[in-house]
C-alpha cells in the first residue's frame, strides 16, 4: 500500500490526530486537503468518507468553522442526518457556534425522544460519550464519574469507557480502581499490550505508596504486566523500561541485563522518538 | 514493480504467447499430415524447442513475480516524513513481531481505545491550537 495512504488511514484508524500536537494538526489539517483533493484513485469510498470525518474533527480544532460546517452539509446530504456520527458532529457544531449548553440539550432530547427506544447501541453509546465530554467540565469529579459508571452499567463491553474511567481514577489516585478497569478493559481486548503497560504503570505507582510489606508483591504484578506487554509486542519502548527500572529495584540482575539490550535496541531503531527516549533512559540507569 | 521485473514479464508473456501459437501451428500441420499421407503422426511430438520455449517463459515469469516485491515502507505518524523500513518483503506473522512495525512509526493500534477520542474536549483543543497559531504568527513577526 501507498505509505501516504497508509499513514493517513492509520492516523483515522487510532485516532492519533485526538492527541496530536497543535503543531501536528495544523500540518496533517494542510496535508490531508491537499491529499483529499489530489483525488487518490486507490481510495475506497469507505476509506474516503473515513479521511473526511478526521477532516471534519481537524477542521474544528485549528477552527475553521465555516468549513466543518460545509464538511457536516456534504456528510448530511450523503447520508441523512439521522446517524450516530452526523448526531456528535452536530453537537460539535452547536458546541462550537452557540454554547454547551445548547448542544447538551440537542443530545439529551435526542435520547429522551427517539434513542431510548431505538435499537441502535451504537448511536446511543456515541451520544452518551459525546454527552459526558460535554458535561466533563461542568459536573463534580464524583457525579461526572457516577454517570460514566451509569452508561458502563449499559455498555459494559465497551473498552474505551473502561479506559477513560481508569484513566479518571489514575487522576485522583485511586489505584486500586484504575487497576481494576484496565483488567476490564483486558477481558475485552486480550493482547492489548498497551493496556498490559498502563495496568503495570498504575500497579507501579501504586507500589510506590504501598507500605515495605506490600511494596514487593505489587512491584512484581506490575513487573509481570510489563513482561507480558513486551511479550506481546518485541519492542515496547514502555514495557522495556519500567522493566529495567523495577528490576533494579528488585535485585534482579538478569532481567535487567535483557531489558538494557533490548533497549539498546530500540535506541538503534529508525524511530526517531523511541531512539531518543530510549538513549535518555539508559543514560539514567 | 521494478524495471527489470517488468522487462522480465513482457519476456515471458512474449514467450508463453510464442509458444502457443507454435503449438497451435504444430497441431494445425499435423492434422494435414494424418489427412494426406500415410505417416505415423503418432510418433510425431510436439517439438524441443517449443517445450523449452515454455518452460524459460515460465521460469522468466516467477522471477518477475518475484523481483516485483518492494520491500515495505512506512512513513511515521508524527515527526520528519521520512521513509522507514524494517527491510523485510513481506509483514511479519507473530503478533509480538508484527507489532513491531507500529512500535516504528509511533502507532498504538489500541489508539481508538487508548486515546479516548470521544471523550475529546473541543474547547480545549480548539484553545490550545489558537493559543499556538498566535504564538507562531507573533514568533513570524518578530522575525
Amino acid at each position: 500500500m501507498d505509505p501516504v495512504k497508509e499513514r493517513f488511514l492509520t492516523i483515522e484508524k487510532t485516532k492519533y490526530y485526538t492527541i496530536a500536537s497543535p503543531a501536528e494538526v495544523s500540518s496533517l489539517y494542510g496535508q490531508l486537503k491537499t491529499y483529499l483533493g489530489s483525488g487518490d484513485q486507490a481510495l475506497t469510498e469507505l476509506e474516503y468518507m473515513s479521511l473526511m470525518r478526521m477532516l471534519f474533527d481537524l477542521t474544528v480544532y485549528i477552527g475553521k468553522d465555516v468549513e466543518a460546517e460545509a464538511l457536516y452539509k456534504t456528510f448530511a446530504d450523503r447520508l441523512g442526518e439521522n446517524s450516530p456520527h452526523l448526531h456528535v458532529m452536530k453537537a460539535t457544531l452547536i458546541q462550537i457556534n452557540d454554547k454547551d449548553a445548547a448542544a447538551e440539550n440537542y443530545l439529551t432530547t435526542l435520547l429522551k425522544d427517539s434513542l431510548e427506544y431505538d435499537t441502535d447501541a451504537l448511536d446511543y453509546l456515541l451520544v452518551s460519550k459525546k454527552l459526558l465530554s460535554i458535561r466533563r467540565n461542568s459536573l463534580t469529579k464524583e457525579k461526572f464519574i457516577r454517570q460514566v459508571l451509569d452508561l458502563v452499567d449499559k455498555f459494559p463491553l465497551d473498552a474505551e469507557l473502561w479506559w477513560f474511567l481508569a484513566q479518571e481514577y489514575f487522576g485522583l489516585g485511586q489505584f486500586e480502581q484504575a487497576s481494576y478497569c484496565l483488567e476490564e478493559v483486558l477481558c475485552i481486548h486480550p493482547f492489548n499490550y498497551v493496556a498490559f503497560g498502563q495496568l503495570g504503570q498504575v500497579l507501579y505507582y501504586k507500589a510506590l505508596r504501598d507500605k515495605k510489606t506490600n511494596k514487593t508483591a505489587t512491584l512484581e504484578a506490575s513487573l509481570n504486566n510489563f513482561l507480558r506487554s513486551v511479550e506481546l509486542s518485541e519492542t515496547f519502548l514502555k514495557g522495556w523500561s519500567f522493566i529495567a527500572n523495577i528490576s533494579k529495584e528488585l535485585g534482579k540482575k538478569e532481567l535487567l541485563e535483557l531489558a538494557k539490550g533490548k533497549l539498546m535496541e530500540i535506541q538503534k531503531s529508525d524511530s526517531q522518538v523511541d531512539s531518543a527516549t530510549a538513549k535518555l533512559i539508559l543514560e539514567k540507569l | 514493480m521494478s524495471i527489470i521485473s517488468k522487462v522480465l514479464l513482457i519476456v515471458a508473456l512474449a514467450q508463453l504467447f510464442h509458444s502457443g501459437f507454435s503449438s497451435y501451428e504444430f497441431h494445425q500441420l499435423k492434422k494435414q499430415l494424418a489427412a494426406g499421407s500415410s505417416v505415423a503422426i503418432d510418433q510425431i511430438s510436439l517439438p524441443k524447442d517449443i517445450r523449452l520455449e515454455v518452460l524459460s517463459g515460465l521460469i522468466l515469469f516467477t522471477f518477475s513475480v518475484f523481483m516485483s516485491f518492494g520491500k515495505l515502507t512506512y512513513l511515521p505518524l508524527s515527526g520528519k516524513p521520512v521513509l522507514l523500513s524494517q527491510h523485510e518483503y513481506l509483514k511479519e506473522i507473530d503478533m509480538n513481531r508484527a507489532t513491531m512495525t507500529n512500535n516504528l512509526i509511533g502507532s498504538d493500534p489500541y489508539g481508538e481505545i487508548t486515546y479516548t477520542p470521544n471523550f475529546v474536549d473541543v474547547h480545549a483543543k480548539r484553545k490550545e491550537l489558537k493559543q499556538w497559531l498566535n504564538d507562531r504568527e507573533s514568533h513570524d513577526k518578530v522575525n
